[in-house]
């Protein structure tokens, strides 16, 4: 058995890391992106200074809640942790709104069935989820619950599971209104992705032409510019 | 791969109908049957069959039809290749490298959470929602990006949304992603804290994987199937001889580390990871990994078809109202939110909008990769859900359930367990914290015996913390 329990836990790594250090490469691609439209020679991933700079970023931005998390059992990513997956389901209603408008604006709105199903889908389980998370008046759902349930415990002078001092207890408290007032940032952030995806898609249909902005056309020549 | 076989033929037609026969009834005994205890075999069967017709008769209409992928367009790899981060890159590794990038811990965590609602509600999401919405969302945006210089999905927002859409989805991204990879590198420090064999067989896949990407792009150019067979050998090596380093102690004590210092030797790795050109680390560890993870669930797959285990969770349990003792909330919408992975994922847009299409030889690719991709996720959540599933119920509810609701005995665990229904005894718990404990004294110093808390802490450190 022995064997087997070490090859699901390289399995488990293995897994995981791959994930991990594409995602690097991935937000600093993110990070040069963004940083990019106030300063655009920073976009340019040829460059080995910004590729420093962009990685070093990067590993620093999730490096320091792993860190803080490895050594402080309520701090770093333990703060985040409960978000998790309600903001990686977000993500994919962003995304998928995303595709949405761009099938609208390549006047393929025909097929946008194929996007509009899953993107509903998501952004109304998110969104309910999210408020759950932030509302819910169990405190084993809502952050503001478990705040109010542990505010009471440390007023009555009671330790509740986690916590092993009154200190971690105010610490339980503090990280449930961060994770509270972020999960209502997520929701609002899909809120606003919504408006202005209908915004677009209404422009599109009046637009009778194409207004995707796709760059290199077919049949271009290998090496070309921005279109 | 985006082609496929000629579908006018009558033998095409015969083989497509068979499967297609042979899906539904496999599906219909998975999800009709009540009382008995069901074949694992058959959800195996249905899972694969769905995913076939799928990827065939959806994947490539969405890709061909709606999409209006193009085959004569060049890439962006071919169009910026730079030798860094676009680089051209062979359909299998690049399909390597995108399964294992979007395949993170929630493939194996998100189902085996879902189980305690039984494996019906689950497994009917990982499946609808990967071929209708996970496969979609990953062959879409990869496809958006693809068209637009490899550009990331928060600047694609930009540029199609106006820019207050594009600074707001743009925070909120980046936000997401710093929160997805700190817990997932985390996830990483707590699996190999203390395990001596599984850090130095994972520290070995990265002199390997620059060893085949320095013979992919220098020795023996474009010679895939060289590279693949001489990694898969090196990383067979790592895992058994890992098995010597951590029976060694004078080579164990090289590859036990504290977690503060994986933390920062996973963050150096991260960096050099990013910085490095693509082909020379990053692909070919990836590709590596993915012969594992692929190889190893294609035989959890084949084992499962010989063995035919019952699955012994039922189809659906009291815990759909959301009193679940593993994770608490009800089937809508948190079924949902555990399931994400297997399913859909926003994560995978990330990665469908950065290395991805930075590599992608061809748009006629994008179906096998990005679609294709996900099928493969999804089929790995299915096994997750069949591995929660064949266990005995009481067990799994002892392994996965917290603390202060089952106590911490085996006595106190089977009492409170057999009060929700489902009969454990004291004896089968203690017998199971018995073998994952001599499996953890293998690497544990003698002095450093578990608690039975603490080796059901060790298998929850995923769930820890989800409320």
């Amino acid at each position: 058995m022995g064997i087997w329990y070490h090859f699901a836990i390289l399995f488990e790594a293995l897994f995981i890391l791959t994930t991990v250090d594409a995602g690097t490469r991935v937000l600093r691609f993110m990070i040069q992106d963004l940083v990019g439209n106030a300063v655009p020679t920073f976009k340019e991933t040829t460059s080995w200074t910004n590729n420093l700079i962009g990685s070093a970023l990067s590993v620093v931005l999730w490096g320091y809640f792993l860190y803080v998390g490895v050594i402080d059992p309520f701090g770093g990513i333990w703060t985040l942790w409960p978000l998790f997956g309600t903001a990686n389901q977000m993500l994919a209603a962003i995304a998928l709104t995303l595709c949405t408008v761009v099938l609208f604006k390549m006047k393929r709105e025909r097929f946008a069935l194929v996007t509009i199903a899953p993107a509903t889908w998501l952004v109304v389980c998110t969104t309910i989820a999210g408020l759950e998370k932030v509302f819910s008046p169990n405190p084993n759902v809502g952050f503001i619950s478990h705040a109010l349930k542990y505010g009471e415990a440390i007023a009555a002078g009671q330790l509740l599971a986690p916590a092993k001092s009154a200190a971690e207890m105010t610490r339980i408290v503090v990280n449930d209104y961060i994770d509270a007032t972020l999960a209502a940032v997520f929701v609002l952030v899909v809120a606003a992705t919504v408006i202005y995806a209908l915004i677009n898609i209404w422009k599109a249909l009046a637009n009778p032409h194409a207004t995707a902005v796709e760059i290199g056309l077919a049949g271009a020549v290998a090496g070309g510019g921005h279109a | 791969m985006g082609t496929l076989v000629d579908t006018t033929g009558w033998q095409t037609k015969i083989l497509w109908t068979g499967v297609a026969l042979l899906g539904a009834v496999s599906f219909g005994i998975v999800a009709l049957n009540r009382g008995e205890a069901v074949d694992a075999a058959w959800l195996v069967i249905a899972a694969v069959c769905i995913y076939f017709i799928a990827y065939r008769f959806y994947g490539l209409f969405v890709a061909n039809r709606a999409l209006g992928v193009d085959g004569t367009r060049p890439t962006p790899a071919y169009r910026h290749n730079d030798g860094l981060d676009y680089v051209p890159t062979n359909r299998y590794v690049l399909y390597g490298h995108h399964f294992a990038a979007i395949a993170g811990a929630g493939p194996l965590v998100g189902p085996v959470l879902a189980a305690q609602m039984g494996y019906l509600p689950g497994t009917l999401w990982i499946l609808a929602g990967a071929v209708f919405a996970g496969a979609v969302q990953d062959m879409t945006v990869l496809f958006l990006s693809t068209r637009r210089d490899g550009r990331s999905l928060g600047d694609i927002v930009r540029a199609e949304m106006g820019s207050i859409a594009g600074t707001i989805a743009g925070i909120g991204i980046l936000l997401i992603c710093v929160i997805v990879l700190a817990v997932l590198a985390l996830v990483v420090v707590k699996a190999l804290v203390g395990s001596p064999w599984g850090t130095f067989a994972v520290f070995c896949t990265i002199p390997i994987a620059l060893l085949m990407g320095i013979y992919n792009q220098f020795i023996r150019r474009g010679h895939v199937g060289e590279m693949s067979l001489i990694g898969c050998v090196l990383l067979l090596a790592a895992l058994i001889y890992g098995r010597t380093v951590s029976e060694t102690p004078a080579l164990a004590t090289y590859f036990d580390f504290k977690g503060e210092t994986l933390a920062l030797i996973i963050i150096g790795y991260g960096f050099v990871a990013s910085v490095l050109p693509v082909w020379l680390l990053l692909a070919p560890r990836d590709y590596l990994s993915t012969f594992l993870k692929i190889g190893t669930i294609a035989l959890l797959a084949v084992g499962i078809i010989i063995v035919r285990p019952d699955l012994q969770m039922p189809a659906v349990t009291k815990f759909i109202d959301g009193s679940g003792p593993v994770w608490a909330g009800s089937v809508f919408p948190f079924l949902f939110i555990t399931i994400a992975c297997g399913a859909v994922s926003g994560w995978h847009s990330l990665i469908a909008s950065g290395t991805t299409p930075k590599m992608i030889e061809n748009e006629r690719q994008i179906a096998f990769i990005g679609y294709g991709g996900m099928l493969m996720e999804s089929f790995v959540a299915i096994m997750a859900m069949i591995g929660a599933s064949v266990i005995h119920p009481g067990v799994y509810f002892a392994m996965n359930s917290s603390a202060g609701l089952i106590g911490t005995t085996a006595e106190q665990a089977a009492q409170v367990i057999s009060s929700w229904g489902f009969v454990v005894t004291p004896n089968e718990i203690a017998q199971m914290a018995k073998d994952v404990g001599k499996q953890r004294l293998c690497r544990v110093p003698a002095g450093h015996r578990r608690s039975p808390s603490a080796w059901r802490a060790s298998f929850r450190h995923f769930s820890a913390g989800r409320h």
